[in-house]
């Protein structure tokens, strides 16, 4: 047993064979060079990288099996040495749910690939047909993220021995990484459905509890504070109506339980969708397409043809050379901005390292926006045409051509309906007794608009933009009525 | 250029395609098939298409749409048509999907 001190959760206590076969090993610790978050730009404390989210998921996912040891009823129809098997599976698939991230965050993930070819990698590596079969059925549930299918396909194909030595099933764990439920034959692993969806959830599950506590803790900026001991001595796996063995929460919990979606929801709206944290992402996404394109000599190339040379399973796993003399091997930040810095040329990484922004933001936020156009605050601001009729007006009006709309959207992807509580013995669904909350999962989009500074004080940009906005005064009422 | 999208643009595509009419079903399994070809018209276009984004459309338009297990179903869309004609695909995607 290892204890391992973190200033979210304290002592993380850890059996040896984790430590073994997953932990001290070169991909796990991979991870203490990936950041967590994109929001650096605004909060500049939030240093915490993967390495040791992955080890707050594992510390919650204990609590939980804990608790569910405890709580253990006989009518789960499961025996106890499965049952344990189960648990090594679910403590597994903790440590290993992002064991296959991309560097920066959520940065570059993207470039691994289209969906429907990291679905059929991951499909024809586990080779069951069950999975396929309930693969196909994603459209009815959660699509993996592109870092989850990656982190599948990792974990299976260089974990499955270690997984099998200590008795965990790598198929379960895949599923567990990948939200990819049990639907064909759905009744014989009700358990199993029970504890994918407590890691991969729609709502409350282990990713989502440590984030929401350590991206507060490292980032300082306030919001609500989630009792984990409180949530997690609230938990129950019980029958529904339908007489299938759910996840649910005692309603007295309720507080935690808000506080969770809370805090996913301020992130959303302040944090990762920040004028700052959108441009700097735009920046260094730049910056690695003009090396990439500079480096593998295919200027002409699309951008996924070209990224996907940098990220991809080999350069996690094994070696991607770069323009002939660079070696990158389990790619992580560092090797992304030691690449940066071997090319001279490149104004985007120039920008970002100094932090000396060529461009402002029109609108720093919603309420800007929304002030500035006197708009309804209910306004779906969705607009395919937005993007070239802004750009048209400031280029014409004001010939300034280097404009840059970028988007900023939240996507809530929570399903309450999912979400069960225990209300005087009952289990009912959370939409049942909050009605309203059936809609929670709308989409909010917004776009912020960037122009050049050129050779101006403050107070001249700030008089330019104040023109700029009169002159988008017409375009944004015929866009928006 | 990488252009993201998910069933939400599919399903408003959907809708103008069958020329809004006053009720309109949609088969995941069709949202699923369009995914799929938008994904390979070129591998610069990432889509997601899933259960939570269909459940995104069906909030943003909740009096309108209803969600069952394997299909969603429109109805009156002619009264949000200039919403759904916002929501449209990007015309990079529009422009092959419209060849067809």
């Amino acid at each position: 047993m290892k204890r391992i001190l973190d200033t979210v959760h304290g002592y993380i206590m850890v059996d040896d064979q984790y430590i073994t076969h997953i932990i001290d090993t070169t991909l796990f610790q991979r991870l203490r060079r990936i950041e967590q978050t994109s929001i650096r730009a605004v909060y500049p404390c939030a240093r915490h990288d993967r390495f040791i989210h992955s080890l707050g998921v594992f510390h919650i996912g204990s609590m939980i099996v804990e608790r569910l040891k405890n709580i253990k009823e006989n009518t789960w129809g499961v025996d106890d040495g499965k049952l344990e098997n189960m648990f090594v599976s679910y403590l597994c698939a903790c440590l290993l749910h992002d064991i296959g991230h991309a560097p920066f965050s959520h940065t570059f993930e993207e470039y691994y690939g289209q969906k429907t070819e990291l679905g059929e990698q991951l499909c024809s590596i586990v080779n069951s047909k069950e999975f396929r079969d309930d693969y196909d059925c994603t459209i009815k549930s959660e699509e993996p993220n592109f870092h989850e299918f990656m982190s599948a396909i990792i974990a299976f194909e260089k974990f499955g021995g270690g997984l099998n030595s200590i008795h965990a099933n790598p198929e379960l764990v895949v599923r567990m990484i990948t939200g990819i439920y049990y639907n064909v034959n759905k009744k014989e692993h009700q358990i199993d459905n029970c504890l994918i969806s407590l890691l991969h959830g729609n709502v409350i599950d282990a990713d989502r509890l440590d984030y929401a506590c350590r991206d507060v803790w490292a980032s300082g900026y306030s919001t609500s504070c989630i009792d984990l001991k409180r949530l997690i001595s609230a938990l129950h796996i019980k029958k529904n109506v339908k007489e299938e063995f759910v996840v649910c929460f005692e309603s007295n919990s309720i507080n935690e339980i808000n506080g969770v979606l809370n805090v996913k929801d301020f992130q959303n709206k302040y944090v990762i969708n920040h004028h700052s944290v959108c441009y700097e992402q735009w920046l260094l996404r730049n910056a690695v397409i003009y090396m990439a394109k500079k480096f593998f000599n295919e200027e002409s190339s699309g951008e996924m043809t070209v990224m996907n040379k940098i990220f991809n399973k080999d350069s996690i796993l094994n070696k991607t050379e770069v323009a002939g003399k660079y070696t990158i091997c389990n790619i992580s930040d560092d090797d992304i901005i030691f690449l940066l810095k071997q090319c001279d040329d490149n104004c985007f990484y120039k920008e970002w390292a100094s932090r000396q922004y060529t461009r402002y933001p029109l609108w720093k936020s919603k309420d800007e926006f929304l002030h500035f156009f006197k708009l309804d605050p209910d306004t779906d601001f969705k607009h395919n045409r937005f993007r070239d009729e802004i750009k048209k007006v400031i280029e014409e009006k004001k010939e300034i051509t280097d404009v840059i709309v970028l988007t900023a959207e939240f996507k809530p992807r929570v399903c309450l309906k999912s979400l069960y509580l225990v209300v005087s013995d009952d289990i009912v669904r959370y939409t049942d007794i909050y009605k309203n909350s059936v809609d929670d999962n709308k989409n909010i989009t917004f776009y912020y608009v960037y122009v050049s500074k050129r050779e101006q004080s403050r107070g001249d940009w700030e008089k330019e933009r104040g023109g700029l906005i009169s002159d988008l005064q017409d375009v944004i009422k015929n866009l928006y009525n | 250029m990488i252009i993201e999208i998910d069933s939400t643009e599919i399903i408003a595509y959907l809708i103008r395609k069958k020329e809004f009419k006053n009720k309109i079903e949609i088969k995941f399994q069709e949202i699923r098939d369009m995914a799929n070809k938008i994904e390979g018209f070129d591998n610069d276009f990432l889509v997601t298409s899933d259960y939570l984004s269909i459940d995104a459309f069906r909030c943003a338009f909740s009096q309108y749409v209803k969600a069952s297990e394997e299909k969603i179903v429109i109805q009156n869309s002619l009264e949000i048509r200039k919403r759904i004609e916002r929501m449209q695909p990007a015309k990079q995607i529009l422009n092959y999907l419209d060849k067809e």
